[in-house]
């Protein structure tokens, strides 16, 4: 097969060819001869029978890879990539294929509850679909035609579920919509948006022959994990890239580079910009593409990035000054370079400015948008279903006017400006989304929650109790995503545009129902206008009125097509490079802004710069800046009730310099103590305790915890309890849940966030956790 | 052609620690908690700021000399034609001789079932013409698969155009797992697996 001429390889019928246009590009799968036809990929173990199965996408991370649920007697026994799917081609991480265990929680909730107690108190009781409905329903309708329908606030953490929840949220009359796509990566949008007129960006690792990782971590953790990670393998090894790593600790990335650099916690920034000053002090910057393609000239940029000199980056971020000249010069001199970036560099107050500077270095060596640079992100835009619900007038919680230039608001200020009662609320539904475990300050937000003057009335629908769902009025039992319906798109790592489907691998367990019926359900019941925008018939005319736009889909048979193969994409599509040089960039100026009056509007530096953090450079003897990072076995809350990546990760000792441990008298193990001082006006001394773990592999002024564990609910497993055989219904019942050993032997880990001030980039309005120091003492 | 000779190949200069191949392998032959048949050891060596991490994935050498086979007393574990070393459920006693002499610590005691298992190298999927299910999870193709005896299957070129290491050279068991660029250190001392950190966990692989 791997002989096959152009000519021949567009004879074959699309589905065909698609597979084959991957192995071109992709390191060949040698076996693929050998494998059965689609759908026999699994086999019962006794029978060798192939397994029935049905593709769709996973939602355990947001990257959205292509999944197969093969099924046996009605029962999903296996999840394994789909090879037609162009982001995960075929491969699936450890999270997705235990999607099972996240279908099978043996304390799934599988019909509607009740609170009887009071509200946080755990007592609940259950009660029927109808009376459920009606009650929520009245509650809504009540606030829809008798109140001020503006204090209705709708919070989802499905990246799909953004236009029903929005459309649901408007329909109803209320702005406030808190979509899914605020916290991590805020602040990376924003400066995307304002340099290039596009949030986000799609580093093509893949044929890059330097790649320069800025605060990030693609081959542990990122947007599009899998398909971003085995591009970037296939970058330098198959490649042969340089791969150079800036962070703070040592990284499943840095620990396949070439080179790795320790910087002082907060100074990547500062680095970025000394190297830009190199490469336009020693005249390694492309003259024409600054002049046509960028608001500024070479002239005025040499002279702006001046003030920082090598030197002064050394002495701030503890790197050689010649270490940094070195870099920045092969990264101007070696073609294609790119940069590729994350939360180690944007969760800070001055993210917008820290990636708004790294992506001067792929402007300045020309490398935007060529093969192997930094390329614009490219996805499908979906069709909106018409008649849409009037948008109504923006709000202080959807946006927020001390965030100007924030596109998506965070929910880690909505909580604040709740608990400052900015914005009245008398009803709130929590969507797919766990802010009692994800946000900053997580004691505030259960505060928040458990208030009833706050928020009088909390609907919450899920599929698992959460933190966030003790705190519910009434919680609604949805589907989990193997269960559920939605049309996919994703910036594609592969930068051809792809659309997916999502659709349920088996139907739904026992009472549960999909977002899709729950939301048409209530506004069919509130009425009040909101019905006519939720009269779909059914979830296929939903779904096929989202993709009516794709007329390259359309041809091929739109749904339908969708339902068989999970994906679809033009497969005579090639990534179309440098499309900007046609029509200039989505800017008002139409070039690469790197001069942003709207920045300099909101009161920052119009040019990349950098300010040096007030809490970072003022490190107290006992003081530590703190990094959380997410690993490859854990999405944050949403995969902590999952026992085999449980098993492999479930606690988060705290990483620290052996050095550093010896000069506070920690040794490894030790039960150590972590506080968060006392800031005025802002947040008042909290504090965790956890286990110390000696590594060597962490910049001696830095502690380090995993997030995704610490759960303080989501079920037994989430919180390594061990389950009785018989106690769960049958359907979900499984001898493992006797075996959980490791609560005993480790513990179920600590939620860090509990000690995370509430901090934003007032720029981008994403968080700021990189500015966080903390006090390190024994127990 | 010679008769089918499976032998796999990790690349572990690809291996993203993903532990995709571990729970893969959890999924396929439910292989229930407390116990691996496929695992990650992950090893730090170096002091700051030179420290490094370095990955070896772990699974049954399908051996080509395996000394479980003749140390069976119920002959329930017996290896195919092909090289897959298989335990006959019917017929083991869960003796544990097997583990006991196994050097690479690879074979486990079912605890749902009290019955010695191990890495089958999937062969019901063998059978039916796939390959394994850590290899066809594996995001980044570290893993490859294949007959070692066909001069054109992926592993006998990769056989044949690498450098290559095995575990325990000096046992004679003639492994069937290659791996090209791991780590010396992590690669000795096998049986001293019991606890090691990952990224940020305490993991306890083999009880």
């Amino acid at each position: 097969m791997g002989n096959i001429s152009r000519r021949d390889f567009l004879k074959l019928g699309a589905a065909s060819a698609a597979v084959l246009a991957l192995e071109s590009q992709f390191r060949p799968i040698a076996y693929a001869a050998e494998q059965l036809l689609e759908g026999g990929r699994s086999v019962n173990r006794t029978s060798g029978l192939p397994r029935s199965f049905l593709p769709s996408t996973c939602m355990q991370c947001p990257a959205g890879c292509g999944i197969i649920g093969y099924v046996e007697e009605s029962r999903l026994v296996k999840i394994g990539g789909n090879s037609k799917h162009i982001s995960n081609l075929g491969t699936l991480c450890a999270r997705g294929q235990a999607g099972i265990n996240a279908i099978y929680d043996p304390q799934r909730l599988l019909e509607p509850l009740k609170r009887v107690g009071p509200r946080g108190s755990g007592s609940w009781e259950p009660v029927s679909w109808d009376d459920a409905l009606d009650e929520v329903a009245s509650t809504l309708g009540t606030l829809k035609s008798g109140g001020d329908p503006r204090e209705f606030v709708f919070l989802t953490g499905n990246p799909d579920a953004d236009y029903l929840g929005r459309r649901f949220t408007h329909a109803f009359g209320s702005p406030n919509f808190i979509g899914s796509t605020s916290d991590f990566d805020a602040n990376k949008r924003v400066a995307d948006r304002l340099t290039w007129g596009a949030a986000g960006d799609m580093p093509d690792v893949a044929h890059s022959k330097y790649i320069l990782v800025l605060g990030a971590n693609p081959l542990e953790t990122g947007p599009n994990y899998v398909g971003f990670a085995q591009r970037m393998i296939q970058g330098i090894r198959d490649n042969q890239a340089k791969l150079v790593v800036f962070d703070v600790r040592l990284t499943n990335t840095s620990a396949m580079s070439n080179e790795m650099y320790y910087v002082n916690p907060g100074t990547i920034g500062l680095v970025t910009l000394a190297m830009a000053n190199v490469i336009m002090q020693e005249g390694l910057y492309r003259d024409e593409f600054i002049r046509r393609w960028t608001n500024v000239t070479p002239e005025e940029l040499a002279g702006h990035l001046a003030q920082y000199t090598p030197e002064r980056a050394a002495a701030e971020a503890g790197v050689d000054a010649a270490v940094i000249r070195t870099i920045a010069t092969e990264f101007a001199t070696t073609r294609p370079a790119t940069t590729v970036t994350d939360a180690s560099l944007s969760n800070f107050a001055a993210g917008v400015q820290n990636e708004r500077a790294a992506m001067l270095l792929s402007i300045i060596t020309g490398n935007i948008d060529t093969r192997g640079g930094l390329c614009l992100p490219r996805s499908y835009d979906l069709a909106p279903v018409n008649p849409e619900p009037p948008q109504p007038p923006p709000s202080v919680l959807s946006n927020p006017p001390a965030l100007p230039l924030a596109y998506e608001q965070a929910a880690a200020g909505t909580f604040e400006q709740i608990r400052n009662r900015e914005q009245k609320v008398s009803a709130l539904m929590t969507h797919n989304v766990d802010p009692a475990y994800s946000n900053p300050d997580l004691a505030r937000v259960e505060e928040v929650l458990a208030d009833e003057t706050l928020i009088p009335y909390h609907v919450a629908v899920t599929p698992f109790m959460t933190e966030t769902a003790r705190f519910a009025d009434i919680i609604l039992p949805e589907t989990t995503y193997l269960e559920d319906s939605d049309i996919i798109v994703r910036s594609s790592p592969e930068l051809v545009p792809f659309v997916a489907l999502r659709q349920p691998v088996v139907p739904p367990l026992e009472k549960s129902r999909p977002f899709f019926d729950i939301a048409s359900s209530l506004a069919g019941a509130v009425k009040g206008g909101m019905e006519q925008y939720f009269a779909f018939g059914s979830v296929s005319d939903y779904l096929e009125a989202r993709v009516a736009g794709i007329g390259g889909l359309q041809r091929v048979g739109g749904l339908d097509y969708l339902r068989q193969h999970g994906v679809w994409y033009d497969p005579k599509s090639q990534p179309d490079y440098g499309a900007f040089r046609a029509g200039g960039f989505r800017t008002p100026s139409g070039k690469l802004e790197v001069r942003s009056a709207l920045m300099a509007e909101a009161g920052q530096p119009a040019l990349p710069s950098y300010e040096t953090s007030a809490s970072l450079s003022r490190l107290g003897d006992r003081d530590m800046a703190m990094c959380i990072f997410d690993t490859a076995l854990h999405s944050d809350w949403k995969t902590g009730n999952c026992m085999w990546l449980d098993e492999i990760e479930h606690h988060n000792p705290v990483w620290i310099n052996p050095r550093t441990a010896e000069s506070l008298g920690i040794e490894d193990g030790d039960t150590i103590k972590l506080t968060r001082p006392n800031i005025a006006g802002d947040a008042k001394e909290r504090s965790i305790t956890a286990t110390a773990y000696l590594t060597e592999g962490i910049h001696p002024r830095v502690v380090a915890m995993a997030n995704g564990v610490g759960h303080t609910a989501m079920g037994n497993i989430a919180q390594a309890e061990k389950i009785p055989y018989k106690e769960p219904p049958e359907v979900l019942r499984d001898p493992n849940t006797e075996l959980v050993w490791w609560g005993e032997e480790d513990g179920s880990g600590v939620n860090p966030k509990r000690i995370v001030p509430v901090k934003l980039d007032p720029v981008g309005g994403g968080e700021a956790w990189g500015e966080m120091v903390v006090t390190v003492a024994k127990v | 052609m010679a008769e089918k000779r499976y032998a796999m190949v990790i690349d572990v200069r690809r291996c993203i620690s993903c532990f995709a191949c571990s729970v893969a392998c959890k999924a396929e032959m439910k292989v229930p908690l407390e116990v691996f048949a496929t695992w990650l050891k992950i090893v730090e060596k170096g002091q700051d700021p030179n420290a490094q991490r370095f990955v070896l994935p772990r699974l049954c050498n399908n051996c080509g000399n395996p000394i479980c086979t003749r140390n069976c007393p119920t002959r329930a574990t017996w290896q195919r034609e092909d090289g897959i070393v298989l335990v006959d459920q019917h017929r083991c006693i869960g003796c544990k001789y097997c583990i006991a002499s196994c050097p690479y610590d690879v074979r486990y005691v079912n605890p749902l079932k009290n019955l010695v298992q191990k890495c089958y190298w999937c062969h019901h999927r063998l059978d039916a013409g796939l390959v394994p299910a850590c290899v066809e999870t594996c995001p980044t193709r570290a893993l490859t698969f294949g007959d070692v005896n066909d001069p054109k299957s992926e592993v006998s070129k990769l056989l044949a155009t690498s450098a290559t290491q095995v575990l325990k050279k000096e046992m004679q068991t003639e492994p069937f797992v290659y791996y090209i660029g791991a780590d010396e250190v992590a690669m000795s001392n096998v049986e001293e697996e019991i606890n090691y950190y990952t990224e940020s966990t305490l993991i306890k692989i083999r009880i």
